[in-house]
């Protein structure tokens, strides 16, 4: 396979570059580059020819190889937050150098700024629709309860939004929150939420780095319309054995690491547990003596450099949220990962993943007295091996290629009911599914002013037995479809097989030293759907493949941006422009059931969609006084038949307007200030015409039919936070620091919804209820320690 | 376990310390006029009242208005005789049997017919079996989490075996029918779960949201009150506008659905026609048994 694919690429690019192929002997320069302080591979840090734009970045795994005419060179290796190196590199060989990088530490020192004309890797880089924030910066954002939580913090980036506070997920781009690809250490995380939504899954202790992935897709990723968060777990200290942890209004959090063998092997274990129920339980009595409601996760790592060629990672998360009192309710994800980097040259570099992700739940009822239960587990697992290539060609290419299959054991509801001597089996079939993707990409420079990145991504489904395949006749728009005929498969047999080829493409036209002009177009396709028909998605949601009566999701999407960079790169500012078609979007008919029931796809209708928008985003990087103001434009619509008149309407999380400002402020050594502020237009809800009196009972009821034919008010919020570091004791590695803060500073009573119901006292009268999940200013204090 | 439903809900809302409900004026568009048939009757002896009214905007916070002048007639189709309903003036249309007189027995079916405006709307039901009611029982409870002391109440019965049961269950407070959204309380077979394809839980007793659902958490009986639990049996479409009406009527919180219209077993003959009626026609038989608390 590999050999094939070299042959190909000797073949494609050998001959369109033949000045390489005669000029001068070449030499390979590669090595991974390290935190000093800790031994942490470090991401997309530039290594790259002084005074020139030749050069590459380090992947995921801090490896980076380039491969250039054999010279005398000095390579800059630079990193926002560490100070940069230089070295002078005599290349008559093949070179191993690895570089470890100290950070600069900001809030300490002045960073001793090399000068350099180039501008940022935000304007040089190819990639665009990406956002990085690095862990310090989302530390920094004042926090709900004080909890410093990542999908909260990258709500407030341009693009991104949510249907509203407390709600589960984001939304990308116009995009549902099930469109959204979101990778632990590589392995998909299919619940992102504890708490229903208030806090995300990801402990911010164990995270090492953070890239959301909007627009220009690379032909890597695979599997979701409208955006991938790479989430990294944080590698152990392979220095010295550290301890960080804290208490917080909701958690408390430890997080230990230490190395197994020095510079080589290391591991990281991180808990987090919260506390209401340890808090509530002298107050409850009775029934609820015995209830349960707490959530935790654990996140470890464990990382091994066998040899210069080859690292093992292996990466686990388990979390879980319960609930109980008479009955049991919990849910969670669970993950683990596997890696192994290979180097099978100084330019051939290899990552083979496999992962286990599994998202459950188990509702339960049980009375013993009245010899009744009612048990409902639900569950969605997968498996996946991924082999990964990058091929540092030369100095102009890079090419990665690889394959990833995913095999998905679906069981929707597996449901017990028993009443007195009664017991019965309402479960539903699971379903099977074997996604399959291959690609190739090329990043290719052109001349010192281009940047290209193109390739193809072909993705293969099939919905496999055992199982059975339902048929379903015709019926009007918005009526359940009548089951005609089912077949049985048996296991392994393809019941239904969908392929497509997804081309990505990438442009960076350099305009200046500070400005680019950079454009994609990517074509993603998503073969697995979340069933739901919330506001927010709620933990009982159910995820089903693809299968001869649900087409695959598909979406093109073409992103044109400006990049520039002002006073030495203090300020980036950038302003996107975006157009998003999307085929396949699921939705439901009327009144559908979609819990439990066999039958669900003759409920379900598909439609088209589109989103487009603006995005502008300033970010000042440097200084005392740091912070972005991020400002977005945006529309996404929606239109199947039997809804809405079959027109087009808006999607529930839709938000015209949405700008959020974040700063921090540096007033010494000892006190940090940060303020958050955001102000977003108010989503569409669908609201009642007329009433509907029947049995003494009034419906609402809505004579044309619309959807989302209403807006709800604004939404404003503005949040403060104060850190004080305490005094660290000379000679003692003991650091510590408070975080004081107050969310929904001004006590807005911010609506979330806005539903109809009948007056309590009064049964023919009906009331307007504004829902608000945060109704009062929230203060909260959390202590913090390290050593 | 009391009140099962009602305790998940409370742990649910326990993460929403700050949440908060606050009622508000909104202004609606008001939409045409659409004609509504409430049509439940049954084949007691007993007079049988089919009411009429049109929708009206939704905040009006009066009782509907009433269509006066409509024909109103229900045709047993088994037996071939025809039940006028008398216009009674203020939207309720009435058939007043002689002694001991019904509209049928299990297994007939019924076509209702209204004609209103120079149109005709009509609507299908079959008089399916009920289930019999085996007893009720009560226990005083104090000093619950979510509910007010007093006496709470379980009604007994088991689905009939063989084919697929509906069922809606009545409770009578004092002969006051208990009209909460809520405690809008219908079955298939002995529990919620209509699952033609699963195997059915055909011949359960009823489960216990089903039977607890006669009580009024917020009003819970007291010594001296009568409990009448009444089953009526009814068809599939009834079942489903039952479910759809309380999921309409008690839709909200962070996981509300998009609000969407009840379905109807009422047609216009002309399928075309602007003029499309809403509501539910339903012929039951009921089983009923009475309690007092004492």
């Amino acid at each position: 396979m590999k050999k094939i694919f070299l042959l190909l690429l000797v073949a494609l690019w050998g001959r369109a570059m033949p000045i390489y192929a005669q000029t001068t002997e070449k030499r390979t320069l590669s090595g991974f580059v390290k935190d000093a302080k800790n031994g942490e591979a470090l991401i997309g840090v530039n290594v790259y020819v002084k005074g020139t734009t030749t050069g590459t970045t380090t992947n995921e795994y801090g490896f980076y190889s380039l491969t250039l005419p054999s010279e005398t060179y000095e390579i800059v290796i630079s990193s926002v937050g560490y100070v940069n190196q230089i070295k002078q590199i005599s290349l008559t060989t093949n070179q191993k150098m690895d570089v470890e990088l100290v950070n600069s530490d900001t809030q300490l020192n002045e960073v001793e700024v090399v000068a350099e004309e180039d501008a940022d890797i935000n304007v040089k880089s190819i990639e665009m629709s990406t956002l990085k924030v690095d862990i310090k910066t989302i530390q920094r954002i004042p926090a709900f309860l004080g909890e410093v939580d990542i999908i909260r913090s990258i709500q407030l980036l341009p693009g991104v939004s949510t249907v509203g506070e407390g709600a589960t997920g984001f939304n990308v781009r116009g995009g549902g929150i099930d469109q959204n690809l979101v990778l632990l250490d590589e392995a998909p995380v299919y619940n992102s939420a504890h708490l229903f939504g208030f806090f995300s899954v990801f402990n911010p202790d164990a995270v090492k780095d953070v890239k959301l992935i909007k627009g220009g897709i690379p032909a890597v990723y695979g599997g979701r319309l409208s955006s991938l968060l790479d989430v990294r777990m944080k590698e152990g200290n392979s220095k010295r054995f550290s301890v960080s942890g804290g208490v917080g209004a909701i958690f408390s959090r430890l997080l230990i690491e230490a190395p197994i063998i020095k510079d080589k092997a290391s591991f990281m274990i991180a808990a987090r547990r919260s506390y209401i129920d340890v808090l509530a339980k002298p107050f409850l009595s009775g029934d609820l003596k015995d209830s349960k409601f707490n959530f935790y996760d654990l996140t470890a790592k464990f990382n091994w450099q066998i040899n210069p060629k080859n690292t093992v990672y292996l990466s686990g998360y388990f979390g879980r949220d319960v609930f109980g009192a008479g009955f049991a309710f919990n849910w969670g994800n669970a993950t683990t990962t596997l890696r192994w980097n290979h180097l099978f040259s100084d330019r051939l570099f290899m990552n083979l993943t496999t992962y286990y992700s599994n998202y459950d739940y188990l509702l339960g009822f049980r009375d013993e007295v009245q010899n009744s239960r009612f048990d409902w587990k639900s569950e969605i697992i997968n498996y996946s091996v991924k082999p990964d290539f990058t091929y540092f060609l030369n100095a102009k290419n890079t090419i990665k290629f690889g394959v990833q299959t995913i095999l998905y054991d679906f069981r929707p509801g597996n449901a017990v009911v028993q009443s007195g001597t009664q017991v019965n089996n309402i479960s539903l079939d699971p379903k099977y599914a074997l996604e399959s993707g291959i690609y190739l990409d090329n990043e290719q420079k052109l001349g010192e002013k281009v940047v290209l990145q193109y390739g193809m991504r072909y993705s293969l489904f099939q919905y496999m037995g055992s199982g059975r395949a339902f048929t379903y006749g015709e019926a009007a728009p918005n009526v359940r479809r009548p089951l005609i005929d089912q077949t049985n498969f048996s296991q392994w047999e393809v019941i239904k097989q969908y392929g497509n080829l997804e081309p990505r493409f990438s442009v960076n036209y350099t305009l200046g030293a500070t400005s680019s002009l950079k454009a994609s177009y990517n074509r993603t396709a998503q073969y697995i759907h979340l069933v739901s028909n919330t506001s927010a998605s709620t933990p009982l949601d159910v995820w089903t493949p693809s299968t001869n009566n649900i087409r695959p999701q598909l979406a093109d999407q073409v992103a044109l941006g400006y990049f520039r960079n002002f006073k030495d790169n203090t300020y980036e500012t950038s302003v996107e422009v975006y157009y998003k078609d999307l085929q396949g979007q699921l939705d439901y008919i009327d009144n559908a059931d979609l819990l439990l029931n066999t039958l669900l796809e003759g409920d379900l209708v598909q439609g088209i969609g589109r989103a487009y928008g603006a995005e502008f985003y300033v970010k000042k990087a440097k200084g005392k006084f740091t912070g972005w103001v991020s400002y977005t434009l945006a529309k996404t619509e929606r239109k199947v038949t039997g809804i809405n008149r079959s027109e087009w309407f808006p999607n529930r999380f839709d938000r015209r307007h949405n700008l959020s400002v974040t700063m921090a402020y540096d007033v010494s050594k000892r006190w940090n200030f940060s303020a958050n502020f955001v102000l977003q237009s108010g989503t569409p809800i669908t609201f009642p015409t007329n009433r509907v009196e029947v049995q003494g009972y009034v419906l609402p009821h809505n004579t044309d039919e619309s959807r989302n034919n209403f807006r709800i008010p604004a939404y404003h919020r503005l949040d403060l936070s104060a850190t004080h570091y305490n005094k660290k004791k000379e000679g003692r590695r003991f650091e510590s620091y408070w975080v004081f803060s107050i969310y929904n500073v001004y006590n807005r009573r911010n609506p979330f919804a806005i539903y109809f119901r009948r007056n309590a006292d009064v049964a023919i009268n009906t009331e307007a209820v504004r829902f608000s999940v945060i109704g009062s200013f929230i203060p909260a204090v959390s202590y913090n320690f390290k050593f | 376990m009391k009140n099962s439903t009602k305790l998940l809900l409370l742990l649910f809302s326990l993460p929403w310390l700050w949440a908060c409900e606050d009622v508000v004026q909104i202004d609606l568009q008001e939409g045409k006029a659409q004609l509504v048939v409430d049509g439940f009757v049954n084949n007691n002896p007993t007079p049988q009242t089919i009411r009429l009214t049109l929708t009206a905007p939704y905040f009006l916070n009066a009782p509907a208005p009433g269509v006066r002048g409509a024909e109103v007639r229900v045709t047993n189709q088994t037996t071939g005789r025809t039940y006028s309903f008398a216009d009674l003036n203020n939207g309720n249309y009435v058939w007043a049997p002689r002694t001991m007189e019904t509209m049928g027995v299990i297994g007939d079916r019924f076509m209702l017919s209204v004609r209103y405006q120079n149109e005709e709307f009509t609507a299908e039901s079959r008089l399916n079996r009920t289930t019999p009611i085996d007893s009720i029982t009560y226990k005083l409870e104090e000093n619950q989490v979510g509910q007010e002391d007093g006496y709470y109440a379980q009604f007994w019965g088991t689905d009939q075996l063989g084919a697929q049961d509906f069922y809606w269950i009545k409770a009578f407070k004092n002969n006051r029918f208990i009209d909460k959204p809520s405690l809008l309380n219908y079955a298939s077979n002995g529990t919620r779960n209509y699952n033609p394809t699963a195997q059915s839980t055909d011949g359960f007793p009823f489960i216990a949201p089903i039977r607890e659902d006669v009580t009024d958490s917020d009003t819970p009986y007291k010594l001296g009150d009568s409990l009448r639990v009444e089953i009526w049996s009814i068809g599939f479409d009834t079942y489903e506008f039952l479910q759809q009406a309380q999921n309409q009527m008690t839709n909200g919180g962070l996981f509300a659905r998009p609000p969407e219209n009840v379905r109807t077993n009422i047609r216009n003959r002309n399928p075309s026609s602007a003029n499309q009626a809403l509501g539910c026609f339903s012929v039951s038989t009921v089983s009923r048994m009475e309690k007092l608390i004492k």
